[in-house]
């Protein structure tokens, strides 16, 4: 066998498995991209300090870390639906949404429930 | 966000190649080799495939997964099946003598849920139109019936009557759609310049030739783009699209 030949044979076994291997990466690139992407380490600082603006009522602050949250989360979706479940990335979006409202009407408590529940949906959206 | 639509692309993608790539590593089986196992397998993936193309709410790497392991099996499950004899009985089941000395075994057919309809119409497509013809029926493991006549039914053949008969090996594509395909010139230790010279002889560019073979006994068989002298039967009876 040439040497030519023995290269083709060699890529007809490399390429496919390296596609495979690709798409698996692609598909499970959600807690990569969660961990190391600057809006995904920002999310996750986001939400901390919201709750910490809640607790002590800055309500106006909380307002623009939600909305900051929000400009976050968009910069990070598209990459995210790659590996997570329309249904995943839609109840997150909404609960941002229901969450602008209720910091808008000062509910604390409401506030604090739907930040706990984005933080779960945030874990949860790769797994 | 990426759209619905977008996100079907990338996931009927990667659907379409994962199974193109793990099926090719399957072997070259026809549907019609199949057992049922291997047939349902295949719908299984099928329907796995078309889950995770279109059903935006399932995580994707779930369903990719899911295909590799079902593919994987099957490869698993033929690979025991070449390796092991024991175990490729069990997987695959066993062939039936359904048919023996021209009887019909019952039992045989009771067990393998075969009915005298089913197998008087296998043996009609085995151009068997009369049970009394039929030496053997043995019915394989992927439901095809295989029938041995009886001799006195069966057609003559040129070692009945002691007549010599020339081999008859396989043709080599020499040129298709106007291309010369040089590793088989090579196979049959010709070379391009060979290749264009009889060309040359027949008054013919290489541009006019759509297909190109040679046969066993080095005769070339040349069709051209052009097709002429002949009247082109148009076998259609209406102007829509053929």
């Amino acid at each position: 066998m040439n040497r030519t030949a023995k290269i083709t044979k060699t890529l007809a076994y490399v390429i496919p498995a390296a596609v495979i291997i690709l798409f698996l990466a692609v598909t499970a690139s959600g807690g990569y991209i969660k961990a190391n992407s600057k809006a995904g380490k920002k999310i996750m600082h986001t939400m901390v300090d919201l709750e910490a603006l809640i607790k002590s009522e800055s309500w106006e602050e909380a307002i623009a870390a939600r909305s900051a949250l929000e400009a976050h989360w968009q910069e990070v979706v598209p990459l995210l639906q790659l590996s997570a479940s329309k249904e995943a990335v839609q109840d997150f979006s909404r609960t941002l949404k229901s969450l602008e409202g209720y910091l808008k009407a000062k509910e604390r408590g409401l506030s604090l429930a739907e930040v706990a529940v984005l933080r779960i949906l945030w874990d949860e959206l790769d797994s | 966000m990426l759209p619905d639509y977008v996100l079907v692309i990338i996931r009927s993608v990667m659907a379409a190649f994962t199974m193109l790539i793990l099926t090719r590593a399957l072997g070259k089986k026809q549907v019609s080799q199949l057992n049922f196992f291997e047939y349902i397998l295949g719908i299984t993936v099928g329907s796995i495939a078309a889950s995770m193309s279109t059903n935006l709410n399932n995580r994707p790497l779930a369903e990719l997964a899911a295909l590799i392991t079902w593919i994987a099996l099957a490869f698993a499950l033929e690979t025991i099946s070449l390796k092991s004899r024991k175990l490729s009985k069990l997987i695959d089941g066993e062939p039936l003598i359904l048919i023996e000395n021209g009887k019909i075994m019952e039992d045989k057919m009771a067990l393998a849920r075969y009915s005298f309809v089913d197998l008087v119409e296998q043996l009609r497509e085995k151009d068997v139109f009369s049970l009394s013809d039929v030496e053997f029926a043995v019915l394989e493991t992927d439901g095809t019936l295989s029938v041995l006549k009886k001799s006195q039914a069966q057609p003559v053949t040129p070692a009945d009557l002691n007549l010599s008969s020339e081999y008859q090996g396989l043709s080599v594509e020499l040129i298709s759609e106007g291309t010369i395909l040089k590793q088989n010139l090579e196979q049959i230790g010709r070379d391009e310049k060979w290749l264009r010279e009889e060309l040359k002889k027949r008054g013919l560019r290489l541009e006019q030739v759509a297909f190109g073979i040679q046969d066993t006994k080095g005769r070339l068989y040349l069709d051209l783009y052009k097709d002429e002298g002949i009247n082109i039967i148009d076998a259609s009876d209406y102007e829509g699209p053929s």
